[in-house]
């Protein structure tokens, strides 16, 4: 990877005779509400713009920087909510850069580099930048990509840093019988491995289908594993998430140059940890508590439909039903009585957006999701696990 | 993205030219040599007059609209049509209007406008108009695309296999040509200058004066060169740009950025690649964050401030363990700690140890039992410690409403408490064998009064003791409460050898505080109550207490529907998060502020 990188600025130099600077510009701004059970917040505004000033030194060569930002202030129905409240902001900023090489029509090589920052606003005292949950990322990764005419598989492997700069355990600031042996300090931070697999391949009756898979095993270097008597050991927790996804499309022509396109989605999602869970409140011991596998199933409706000057209008409805089930995490009653169950969780969301051309470059844009989440456990003292939510936003978005 | 030209115009300097944008089309790069100057006998003076072929004079017999005959790729034979005065060169390329979007009009040659019909053929000399926020689709048979843009117009100037060119008039339009074998010999004409290509997505414009021209390339090459200097070609590749008009010489192209569509569309996918993997790593570290949630680590406290909390157990040594309650807010910190001494060594799982420790149900004595406790809470300055010891276990039978109680190392001393004793005054005295203490009531709430709940570790919940039940509870001989290191409360046992006397009948007590007042400052509809001790030191100390849901809002007094104690109480205190915020005449002004699960709280003896 090193001397791939090192590598990137020779080739650069050597075919920047042939060299053309290609921007990409993507924008939006939105504003709406979200709602949660009932309780709506104050009207809010995400704002997002990505910059990519683009070289491509020749057909076979190219770079990528990229510039973004994204600020949120009104939640969409299919985020985790559970935990969070009305009041919350984020903002994230991210850096990124990119070397494709196409040395031959067959082959595509991609390496990147990039550092992502996520600055959250939760709560009346949290101003950006000291967020406790403020996290930042630096993923470095190398990707090689086979065609044989329509047909394309890629692999890559990348390498990820997660660090959580306002987040260090308080029990590492105890000292003497106040605190466990073995207790860390930045127990969120991880570093992760991932390798992917994707792959694009045309289906008869014009049908596509796209697969893409990862398996990437998670280190928490400071972490200890706790155990039985609710003491640590010397293992750090290891956690391996793996997933895959299937997206079956097909593109259909209407009358009066509308167009349509349809897909159905299905992913996989698994976490196995070593990690177990003790919850002092009730000295209950939950081993594998992380563990989980996860099915979700989707579907998508994209249209373009009447010619304005400017382009189609749009029309996007889409539904998904992601089902969660934990491998060894028992329920609670109301009251936080452990019982014999496993926790599973059944999310349910629909969303549609509309889209109207203003310009080649600008549309104006109206947004609505819903989603619906239950769950057979009903201990909520800490965390919903039942509950509906919805958001709505207008606004434009631009391209260029 | 408008160019710096369109602002040009903008400020009303020129009109009716403007770049326009990229289409995401996916046309291949093609290199192409300029072609030959444009037909002589033009005159740059005054473009829009200007006719660079006279009209012509031999028009073919025009076939009929053909709406379902294919645009492209037919070379049709027509008679020939003469659109200049030179002989076309080569057979009639098939030319159509394919389509149209609102006001376009057709001028065939010598005649008057008419509005436009689809498929419609067009030839030389034929002009083409649109209106305002209008497009016509023009397909040559070569498989050549025109887009003639809003507020425009063209003429067809020649339409053979060998010689493809229209003249723009004014407004702009945008030709994607189709790469052929052998080239593709096509122009466009303005009262400027002409572009010529063989392959490539361009785009020209020019004003309505036809004084300026402006062009730009997405994909391929053109070569521009200006009426009455034919000699001089620009060559423009893909994201040039260039503008000139009659009064300006040629220039340098400017670098535009108008870069072909293809290619910002392939750059995205590539953007989006990356995005996919860093999205993966954001959910990751959403799902750290819900974990915390889940487990309790983040709360809201009742002013909106966000508090950490972490519970652990430590254990000091083989019969004692440690329950820890750290709480972190941005300006403070607070911890709450609970040491139990146990009557032997715990064992690997504690909660063998403290389901039975807590008060157990049922015939057998439990195994474990604690001897001493220690509590303390703190802000790191201040703090606030109740200390327990001579702990010895008492069994509790119910029976009839009679309270019998046992010291199970010396089974022959009992001693019998009636739960409710009517008084003279026609109160009643009530015994509590869990807090070992005596209270009045009046013969309104006697019925609940005598409900003494406890916690059921069979099914971890809380019930009211009924007749017949045994419950085994520990009972300690020396009590004491400090704040600062200054005891407040203390008691001690009489006797060491009456174990199974209550304590409000064999105890010394010191300073008891006596409670001056209960408040419920938030209003009646919520569940914040003041507590306000006076000691007889002349120190007083004020509990704040909030029952509160995990986003800090108060509970309203409706939802516990007049439960202040039980069962009943005490599983739905068990929904809520607890929080209590202690100020005393002993902390010079500071406080301590503790969030706290309320199962611990009852558990620890911090929540009665």
């Amino acid at each position: 990877m090193a001397l791939l990188l090192a590598g990137l600025p020779a080739i650069a130099v050597s075919q920047a005779k042939a060299g053309e600077f290609i921007p990409v510009t993507v924008a939006q701004f939105t504003t709406g509400q979200w709602f949660f059970d009932g309780r709506k917040s104050a009207l809010g505004g995400n704002l997002g713009a990505q910059f990519v000033p683009a070289y491509r030194f020749s057909d076979k060569f190219a770079i990528l920087p990229t510039i973004e930002t994204n600020y949120r202030g009104t939640r969409s129905a299919e985020e985790l909510s559970g935990g969070a409240t009305l009041f919350q902001d984020t903002w994230e900023n991210g850096l990124g850069l990119k070397a494709v090489m196409s040395p031959t029509e067959r082959w595509t090589y991609r390496a990147r580099l990039s550092g992502r920052m996520k600055w959250y606003r939760e709560t009346s005292d949290e101003t950006w930048s000291d967020g406790l949950y403020d996290h930042q990322s630096i993923s470095a990764g190398a990707e090689a990509e086979r065609k044989w005419g329509k047909v394309g598989l890629a692999a890559g492997y990348d390498f990820t840093n997660l660090h959580f700069p306002n987040y260090q355990s308080l029990e590492s600031d105890q000292s003497g019988d106040q605190a466990r042996e073995l207790a860390g300090t930045n127990v969120l931070d991880s570093n992760i491995h991932m390798l992917s697999l994707r792959g694009h391949t045309p289906l008869p009756g014009r049908f596509g289908l796209d697969v893409s898979g990862f398996f990437a095993p998670r280190m928490y270097e400071d972490q200890h594993v706790v155990t039985l008597s609710g003491l640590f050991t010397p293992s750090t927790r290891l956690d391996t998430a793996s997933g895959v996804n299937l997206a079956l499309g097909r593109s259909f022509r209407g009358p009066k140059s509308s167009m349509l396109a349809a897909s159905v989605l299905y992913g996989y999602a698994g976490l196995q940890s070593n990690q177990n869970h003790y919850d002092a409140r009730l000295t209950a011991f939950i081993p594998d508590f992380y563990d989980y596998d996860q099915q979700s199933m989707g579907a998508e409706l994209r249209t373009g439909f009447g010619r304005t000057y400017a382009g189609p209008m749009t029309f996007d409805v889409g539904t998904t039903y992601t089902r969660r089930n934990y491998r060894s995490r028992p329920i609670q009653d109301a009251e936080g009585a452990f019982l014999g169950e496993k926790l599973s969780t059944t999310e349910t969301a629909v969303s549609a957006a509309f889209g109207y051309p203003l310009t080649r470059n600008i549309r104006a844009r109206v947004s609505t999701s819903f989603g619906r989440t239950r769950s057979n456990n009903k201990f909520e003292q800490l965390y919903r696990y039942n509950y509906s939510n919805a958001n709505y936003q207008f606004g434009f978005a631009y391209e260029y | 993205m408008h160019s710096g030209y369109a602002a040009t115009r903008s400020r009303g300097a020129h009109r009716a030219i403007a770049v326009l944008f990229a289409f995401a089309l996916c046309i291949p790069t093609l290199s192409f040599g300029a072609d030959p100057a444009p037909k002589s006998g033009s005159s740059p003076s005054r473009p829009n007059r200007l006719r660079l072929q006279p009209p012509a004079k031999n028009k073919a017999a025009r076939p009929a609209p053909a709406a379902k005959t294919p645009a492209a790729k037919t070379t049709v034979s027509r008679p020939a049509v003469a659109a200049s005065p030179a002989k076309p060169r080569g057979p009639l390329l098939d030319t159509r209007l394919d389509s149209f979007q609102r006001t376009v009009e057709v001028q065939p040659q010598g005649g008057g406008w008419k509005p436009a019909e689809k498929k419609m053929p067009l030839i030389g000399d034929d002009k083409v108009r649109t209106g305002s926020a209008s497009i016509a689709r023009i397909q040559l048979g070569d498989g050549t695309k025109v887009l003639l843009l809003q507020n425009s117009q063209a003429e067809m100037q020649s339409l053979t296999t060998v010689e493809k060119s229209i003249r723009l008039l004014r407004g702009r339009l945008r030709a994607i040509v189709r790469k052929i074998k052998g080239g593709n010999n096509f122009k466009i004409t303005t009262p400027v200058g002409v572009a010529s290509v063989r392959g490539t997505d361009f785009e020209v414009a020019v004003n309505d004066d036809g004084s300026d021209m402006e062009v730009s390339v997405f994909e391929g090459s053109v070569a521009i060169s200006k009426l009455g200097d034919l000699g001089k070609e620009v060559i423009l590749t893909a994201g040039d740009r260039i503008k000139f008009g009659i009064e300006q010489e040629l220039s340098d192209p400017i670098r535009s950025g108008a870069v072909p569509p293809s290619q910002r569309l392939e750059m995205r996918n590539e953007v989006q690649l990356a995005s996919a993997k860093d999205a993966i790593i954001s959910m990751a570290a959403e799902e750290s964050r819900n974990a915390d949630f889940q487990v309790g680590k983040s709360l809201i406290d009742v002013n909106g401030q966000r508090v950490r909390t972490e519970e652990y157990i430590t254990r000091a040594s083989a019969n004692q363990f440690k329950l820890v309650v750290l709480n972190q807010r941005a300006t403070r910190f607070d911890y709450f700690t609970y040491t139990g001494t146990f009557n032997k060594d715990l064992p690997e799982d504690l909660s063998v140890a403290l389901r039975q420790s807590r008060g157990l149900l049922g015939a057998t004595a439990p195994e474990y039992y604690l001897t001493g406790y220690e509590t303390l809470m703190s802000n790191t300055v201040d703090n606030i410690t109740e200390t327990a010891t001579g702990g010895h276990l008492v069994k509790i039978d119910l029976n009839s409403g009679v309270y019998t109680l046992t010291d199970p190392t010396d089974v022959t001393n009992t001693r019998a408490v009636d739960a409710a004793v009517l008084q003279p005054d026609g109160s009643y005295k009530i015994y509590n064998p869990v807090s070992d203490t005596f209270s009045r009531v009046t013969a309104a709430n006697l019925a609940e009064a005598v409900k003494i709940s406890v916690l059921d570790s069979s099914t971890e919940n809380y019930r009211d003791l009924s007749s017949g039940d045994v419950y085994w509870k520990t009972r300690f001989n020396e009590y004491g409460s400090a704040i600062n290191g200054v005891l407040k409360t203390v008691f001690s046992k009489k006797s060491t050898v009456t174990n199974a006397l209550a304590i409000d009948l064999d105890t010394d007590f010191a300073n008891a505080p006596i409670i001056t007042s209960i408040e419920q400052p938030s209003g009646a509809g919520n569940l914040h109550n003041r507590l306000s001790l006076y000691y007889s030191d002349g120190s007083k100390t004020v509990y704040d207490t909030y029952i509160i849901d995990d986003e800090g809002q108060l509970a309203p007094s409706s939802t516990f529907d007049g439960l202040a104690s039980g069962a009943a109480y005490k599983n739905e205190l068990d929904k809520w998060n607890y929080e209590q915020r202690v100020t005393s005449t002993e902390m010079n002004g500071r406080s301590i502020d503790l969030v706290i699960d309320p199962r611990i709280g009852t558990q620890s003896g911090l929540i009665p």
